[in-house]
């Protein structure tokens, strides 16, 4: 198992894609941050009030709110991605059958994948937050705001929210690829649920006879994972948004049920399906 | 895989399906040790109702050199693929290394190379074997040698997607022989190889089976098979029509003789070796024995009278049996 485990990350430290994403993802924060601080710093009139507010979520105080927002739907997306070009791309090169004929049984192997894919998430969550922290003490040296951090077990709340949501979804992804075993259409399909399927599905369904069918829009993955990033509040609280749609406790098991069942849809198909 | 009402392979791998009842067919154990590879009944359909692979048995035996001859689409593949695991037979069993097929135990003691050489295109040669060694549970080290072993070195650190097809098939050798393998199984090694690609695989192909491995290779080059190959095993349309050695299957040893007057030679070699050992070929004689009998022959006739103008040993070609076997139109 743990050479079947060294395999795997191997091939996921050196993938290019990975090293793109991750890249992308830090130049996000930067985004975030510089772009922030520029538009809080020199707000349009009409908005001085607000952009006041606002950037206070660009110092260390303001880190877990400001970064989680970016976790759903942008990180979700791209770990889904990543999920569908690590499995659907074994089938697309045949190194699938390499794999196997090496001797790891099949389930070992996508134990392997499971386990790799959970320390890359952490780690890309971790360098998240990390670059995250980093440009807050920027902005709050630059302005020279005093430096205060969240309190401890909100971060940690929210490293974890964040690992429990891009994992999900990288397992959406890598299951979409056992399911087509190639990329481009688990990463077409999987893309196009996220982002259109699921929100569609969610409003008709909130909205059909007056939300008598709201509890099936209350198991929907990219709902809860929503309601999760919500659950961490916000810096400027909209009157008129919609409350959240299930509460942090609901979305981590509703979450961490869909992890499992992605996990068994995988384990299934690879198991038993003939690899040509 | 051992299927329902099948014999198993071996003592102790029987799954929760075979009976167990002993069977005559079931193969004893010293035959086992013997035999690399068995197969009885293997069968393989598709959805649409194609029968890829029709009632195969097959046995390779330990330290041969075992050619797998079949045209494009016979169901090579198919059966080397349900060889090492990747698919399931839909019926009959198979005994690899002595184990079912995919089972970790027989995989460790198989190299494969199955269709071409699939690796990860962004790694180099060097770290794909990485992968390859850590998946198999050898230790690195074995990297190196399996590199220098098909002339990969000083390729090494460049990017699998920037070799030649000759060098990726290279490194699925390399990759085969990782382990240390007793079998090799090898799938049209030589595919997508220039000449002199070919004929460097062919030798390493032959020096591998000089040595301590048992090899299975699948072409579709008759050529290939008879210089590198001991035994032979035809397919044709999903079943195995013939399997036996080289020679066996070129067929017995005969002599062609042009002579006059030809009535009285055919007379006289029909004396000689009886009525049924001659036949006519090509406005010639052809007389099934042994070459080692053509000086006294050729001193009877002349002796007799009889002219001989051309006295050669005959044998049908390996090409000619294949496409008798197969079916298949010569030159097509």
């Amino acid at each position: 198992m743990i050479g079947s485990i060294k395999a795997e990350w191997r091939k996921l430290a050196h993938r290019p894609a990975n090293m793109i994403a991750v890249g992308g993802l830090l130049a996000v924060v930067v985004l975030i941050y510089s772009v922030g601080y520029i538009e809080y710093t020199w707000p349009v009139a009409s908005q001085a009030a607000r952009a006041a507010l606002l950037k206070q979520g660009l110092y260390p105080g303001g880190l877990v709110k400001n970064l989680i927002d970016g976790v759903m739907p942008l990180g979700a997306a791209m770990t889904l991605v990543l999920g569908a070009l690590a499995t659907g791309g074994e089938y697309g090169w045949g190194t699938l059958k390499t794999v196997l004929t090496q001797g790891p049984g099949r389930i070992q192997t996508l134990v392997a994948k499971l386990v790799v894919a959970a320390l890359g998430v952490a780690l890309v969550t971790a360098l998240f937050y990390s670059a995250g922290a980093i440009a807050s003490m920027i902005v709050a040296g630059i302005d020279g705001h005093a430096i205060a951090w969240p309190a401890t077990i909100d971060v940690a709340k929210a490293l974890g929210a964040t690992w429990l949501i891009l994992y999900c979804f990288g397992l959406l992804g890598m299951a979409l690829g056992f399911v087509f075993r190639q990329s481009a259409a688990a990463v077409g399909i999987g893309l196009v649920y996220l982002v259109v399927v699921e929100t569609i599905l969610s409003r008709f369904i909130i909205g059909f006879r007056g939300g008598d069918y709201r509890w099936i829009a209350k198991g929907l993955s990219g709902a809860n994972a929503t309601a999760l990033v919500q659950s961490f509040g916000q810096i400027i609280v909209d009157p008129r948004a919609a409350a959240p749609l299930v509460g942090g406790t609901h979305a981590v098991v509703t979450l961490g049920a869909y992890a499992v069942a992605l996990a068994l849809v995988s384990a299934t198909l690879l198991r038993w399906r003939d690899v040509h | 895989m051992i299927l329902p009402g099948s014999p198993p392979p071996e003592g102790g791998q029987r799954s929760a399906c075979a009976t167990t009842t002993p069977d005559p067919a079931v193969p004893s154990v010293g035959r086992m040790e013997e035999l690399l590879i068995e197969t009885k009944g293997l069968t393989k359909r598709y959805g649409s109702g194609v029968v890829a692979v029709d009632s195969v048995d097959m046995t390779v035996r330990r330290g041969e050199v075992y050619g797998f001859l079949g045209p494009n689409g016979a169901g090579k593949t198919t059966t080397l693929r349900m060889l090492v695991g990747l698919i399931r037979p839909d019926s009959g069993w198979a005994s690899v290394a002595g184990n079912e097929p995919g089972k970790p135990a027989g995989l460790a003691r198989i190299g494969s190379l199955i269709e071409q050489a699939s690796f990860y295109p962004y790694l180099s040669g060097r770290n794909n074997l990485k992968v390859v060694a850590d998946y198999a549970g050898v230790a690195h080290e074995r990297v190196d040698a399996v590199l220098d072993e098909v002339d990969l070195l000083d390729a090494a650190n460049r990017r699998f997607s920037t070799y030649s097809t000759g060098m990726k098939q290279r490194l699925g050798v390399a990759a085969a022989l990782m382990k240390k393998p007793e079998l090799l199984i090898l799938d049209e090694p030589t595919n997508g190889l220039d000449p002199q690609g070919m004929a460097e695989m062919r030798m390493l192909i032959r020096r591998l089976g000089q040595g301590e491995h048992t090899v299975l290779v699948s072409s579709h080059l008759l050529g290939e098979v008879e210089q590198i190959c001991d035994r032979v095993g035809v397919i044709s349309h999903g079943r195995l029509v013939r399997e036996s050695t080289v020679r066996e299957l070129r067929g017995s040893a005969a002599l062609l003789v042009r002579a006059r007057p030809s009535d009285v030679a055919r007379q006289m070699l029909a004396e000689m070796f009886g009525p049924e050992a001659v036949g006519q070929v090509d406005g010639a004689l052809r007389v099934s024995t042994d070459l080692e009998h053509s000086a006294e022959l050729n001193a009877r006739l002349a002796k007799a009278g009889v002219a001989v103008s051309e006295l050669r040993p005959i044998q049908k070609s390996l090409e000619e049996v294949f496409f008798q076997l197969t079916g298949e139109e010569q030159g097509s």
